[in-house]
C-alpha cells in the first residue's frame, strides 16, 4: 500500500513538473507580442523594447523558465497584460466564486443524480426507467454552455424565476469577508438575505454545469445497482421481508456506490475547468469567465494561470480520488497492490 | 463495421479475410434483430446516420449561401422563407446550421482519426515493444490522461494562434493518451489468443502477424470507442468555439453560432436555438450508437471500455 502510495505520489509529481513545462512552453510559443500588448497600440520601439525588459522577455528560454518555475513556487503567476494586476491576485478573486459554483454543481449532482439512478435500476425497463435514461441521454449530451444559454432565455429572461446574471445583485451589501468565499461567508455571518440572493443567482449556472455530468451518474447509478440488484443477498433480504426500500438502499446501493464515487471524485476536476464553458454566459465573475476574458484580449500569463491552476487541480482531485478509492474497496485495494509490486 | 461488433464470438475469433455472402445476409439480419429490441437505439442510429447526410449534402440543398449578410433581412423570425429564421448580419440559420455540420463533422472526423492513429501506433508499440519501452510510453500516457482535457486545449489552441485548424491540433493531442492506454490493452489481450499463437507457430513474420491477424482484431473495438467519443470531441471543439478558442464567426460553426446566437438570446432565440439543437441531437445520436455497440460485446470487454 506504501508503495503504492509512493508510485502515485511520484506520478502527480511529474505530472506538476510536467504541467509548469506545458505552461511555459505554451506562453512562449504563443505568438503575438506581449510587449506590445502590454505597452498599448502605437507605441515606439523604445517602449516596447522597455516593455520587454520589464517583463523579462529578452533572457534565454531556460533562464525564463527557471525564473518561471521559481515565481510559481511563491506563487507568483506574472503580471495579466490586460488588468496590469498580478495574476495570482486576479485567480485569488476568480478562485472562490467558482469552487462555491463548482460544490453547487455537486450538490445538485448527488441529490438528482444519486436517487434517480437508484429509481431507474429498480424500476428497470419500465416506462420511469425509460424517461430518466432518455433524460440522462438528454444531459449527457446537450452542450453545456448552450443549456447555459438556453436556461438564461428561458427560465430567467422569460419566465424571470432567477437573475439574468451575476453572482449577487447590486443592491446587496456583501459585509465583511471572512473567508473570502462569498456565499460561505453570508452563511457564517447568518446574512441569510445576501445568502439567498447569491444562491438564487447561482442556481442556473449550477444546473448548466451539473447536467452533464449528472447524466453520467445516473447511469453509472443504474447500471452498478442494477448488477447489485442480481445478487443472492438481494433476494435473501427480500426472502426475509424486508421492505423495497430498505433493500434498494441499505443492502443494493451501499455496494453500488462505489464505482459511483469514483467518478463523481474525478468529476470535481472536470467541473472546474467545464466553469469555462458556462459562467461567461451568466456574467459569473469566477475562474471561467476570467478566462474567456483572458483568451479574447489574448492575455497569455492569464491564460496559461488558469491552465496551472486548473491542471494542478484536476492532478490533485484524480490522486485523491484514487487513494480514497483504494481505502475504500478491498477488490480495488488487491488490483492496484498486485499492479504496483 | 458495426455488424462484426455486434457478434462477439464472431469478434473474438474472426480470422482475416473477407466474409461470404451468407454470413453476411445472417449479419444483416441480426442488425435489424437488434435495433427491433433497442428502439431508442435505433432511433439514434437514424438520427446519427441523417447528421452525416446532412454533412456530406446539407451545403447542396442550403437555400441560400451561408455567409450572404443581408442587413434589409436583419433577425428574422423562422418563416416560411427562413425555416431557421436570420440571425443579426440577415443570414439564413437553416443553411449556417448545414454547412455547420460539414464543419463539425468534419473537424470531429480529422480529431479522432489522428487521436486513434498516434494512439493505436503508442499502444502497440507499448503492448509489444518489451517492458522499458512499455513503461516509458505509458508514463508519458498517464501524464497526458492526467490533463483536463479542455484546459489543455484551450491553452494550446490559444499558442497556436486559434481558429478551427488549432482546435483541431489540440484537442487531438490532448485526446490520443486515452486511445493509446486503450489499444495496448486490446493488442496485449489479443496477442494472447490462440489464432495469433497458431500464426506464430505456423512461421508468420513478426510484422505480419501484428498487421494482419492482432491489429485487425483488436481495432474492432477501438471503433467502439471513436463512436462513444464522436459525441465527446464534438461538444469540446464546439466549446472551444463557443469561448473563442476554435472556429471564429463568421464561420458557420455550430459553437460559434451559439456564441453569436448568446449575443441578441433576448431579441432573436432562433439564432442560438437551433445550431444547439444540431449540435444536441448530433451527440445524442453517436452516444446512442456507441453505446449500442458496447452493448453487444462480450462483458469483459464492455468493462475495458467502461472507461
Amino acid at each position: 500500500m506504501v508503495a503504492f502510495i509512493t508510485k502515485r505520489i511520484g506520478t502527480v509529481v511529474l505530472s506538476l513538473f510536467v504541467l509548469t513545462i506545458v505552461a511555459f512552453v505554451l506562453a512562449e510559443v504563443i505568438p503575438g507580442d506581449p510587449a506590445r500588448t502590454y505597452v498599448g497600440p502605437g507605441a515606439t520601439a523604445a517602449a516596447i523594447k522597455a516593455a520587454e525588459i520589464h517583463l523579462g522577455l529578452n533572457r534565454p528560454l531556460v533562464v525564463q523558465y527557471w525564473t518561471y518555475l521559481v515565481d510559481l513556487l511563491h506563487a507568483n503567476f506574472g503580471i495579466s497584460v490586460f488588468t496590469h494586476r498580478p495574476i495570482t491576485q486576479d485567480l485569488g478573486s476568480a478562485l472562490p466564486p467558482s469552487l462555491e459554483l463548482v460544490v453547487i454543481a455537486m450538490v445538485l449532482n448527488i441529490i438528482v443524480g444519486i436517487p434517480l439512478g437508484v429509481i431507474s435500476a429498480a424500476r428497470a425497463g419500465g416506462r420511469l426507467d425509460a424517461v430518466t435514461r432518455v433524460g440522462a441521454m438528454a444531459g449527457a449530451g446537450i452542450p453545456p454552455f448552450f443549456l447555459a444559454v438556453m436556461l438564461q432565455y428561458l427560465i430567467a429572461f422569460r419566465l424571470n424565476w432567477f437573475p439574468l446574471s451575476g453572482e449577487f445583485s447590486t443592491t446587496v451589501n456583501l459585509g465583511h469577508a471572512i473567508t473570502g468565499f462569498p456565499l460561505l461567508d453570508a452563511l457564517l455571518e447568518g446574512n441569510w438575505s445576501v445568502l439567498g440572493d447569491g444562491l438564487d443567482h447561482i442556481v442556473l449556472p449550477a444546473i448548466a454545469l451539473a447536467a452533464g455530468f449528472t447524466g453520467v451518474i445516473v447511469r453509472t447509478v443504474r447500471s452498478s445497482m442494477i448488477g447489485a440488484l442480481g445478487e443472492e443477498y438481494i433476494v435473501l433480504a427480500y426472502a426475509k421481508g424486508l421492505t423495497e426500500r430498505t433493500v434498494l438502499v441499505r443492502h443494493a446501493l451501499r455496494n453500488a456506490l462505489l464505482p459511483s464515487l469514483t467518478i463523481l471524485g474525478m468529476q470535481v476536476g472536470w467541473m472546474l475547468g467545464s466553469t469555462i464553458l458556462v459562467e461567461s454566459v451568466f456574467s459569473y465573475p469566477g475562474i471561467g469567465t476570467y478566462a474567456v476574458n483572458a483568451l479574447f484580449n489574448s492575455d497569455l500569463w492569464a491564460i496559461v494561470g488558469i491552465v496551472l491552476v486548473i491542471g494542478a487541480a484536476f492532478i490533485v482531485s484524480n490522486f485523491i480520488t484514487d487513494i480514497v478509492q483504494m481505502i475504500a474497496d478491498p477488490a480495488v485495494r488487491a488490483d492496484r497492490l498486485g499492479r504496483s509490486s | 463495421m458495426s455488424a462484426v461488433v455486434s457478434d462477439p464470438v464472431m469478434l473474438a475469433e474472426r480470422s482475416p479475410g473477407g466474409a461470404s455472402m451468407e454470413q453476411r445476409e445472417g449479419r444483416t439480419r441480426r442488425i435489424i434483430a437488434v435495433l427491433r429490441t433497442h428502439p431508442v437505439e435505433a432511433i439514434g442510429l437514424c438520427i446519427a446516420l441523417f447528421m452525416v447526410l446532412v454533412a456530406l449534402f446539407g451545403p447542396l440543398v442550403a437555400p441560400q449561401n451561408p455567409d450572404d449578410v443581408s442587413f434589409a433581412t436583419r433577425m428574422l423570425p423562422p418563416s416560411a422563407t427562413n425555416w431557421f429564421g436570420t440571425d443579426d448580419a440577415g443570414r439564413d440559420v437553416l443553411s449556417r446550421v448545414l454547412y455547420g455540420a460539414r464543419t463539425t463533422l468534419s473537424s470531429v472526423a480529422i480529431v479522432i482519426l489522428i487521436a486513434a492513429s498516434v494512439g493505436t501506433l503508442v499502444g502497440t508499440l507499448a503492448a509489444l515493444g518489451g517492458r522499458a519501452v512499455d513503461e516509458f510510453l505509458m508514463r508519458l500516457t498517464d501524464i497526458g490522461l492526467s490533463f483536463p482535457p479542455l484546459v489543455l486545449a484551450i491553452g494550446l489552441s490559444a499558442a497556436f494562434g486559434g481558429g478551427l485548424t488549432a482546435a483541431i491540433a489540440a484537442i487531438s493531442l490532448s485526446w490520443w493518451p486515452g486511445y493509446a492506454r486503450l489499444v495496448r490493452t486490446l493488442v496485449a489481450d489479443t496477442a494472447n489468443r490462440d489464432f495469433v499463437e497458431n500464426a506464430r507457430v505456423l512461421g508468420v513474420s513478426r510484422l505480419r502477424l501484428v498487421l494482419r491477424h492482432i491489429l485487425p482484431n483488436a481495432l474492432d473495438l477501438l471503433f467502439v470507442q471513436v463512436t462513444l467519443d464522436i459525441a465527446f470531441v464534438a461538444l469540446t471543439l464546439s466549446g472551444l468555439s463557443f469561448i473563442g478558442a476554435g472556429a471564429r464567426p463568421p464561420s458557420p460553426e455550430w459553437g460559434a453560432m451559439i456564441s453569436e446566437g448568446s449575443q441578441v438570446i433576448t431579441s432573436a432565440w432562433w439564432v442560438a436555438a437551433f445550431p444547439g439543437i444540431a449540435l444536441t441531437l448530433t451527440a445524442i445520436g453517436f452516444s446512442l450508437v456507441g453505446d449500442l455497440l458496447r452493448g453487444q460485446l462480450d462483458p469483459r470487454l464492455k468493462t475495458m471500455l467502461g472507461r
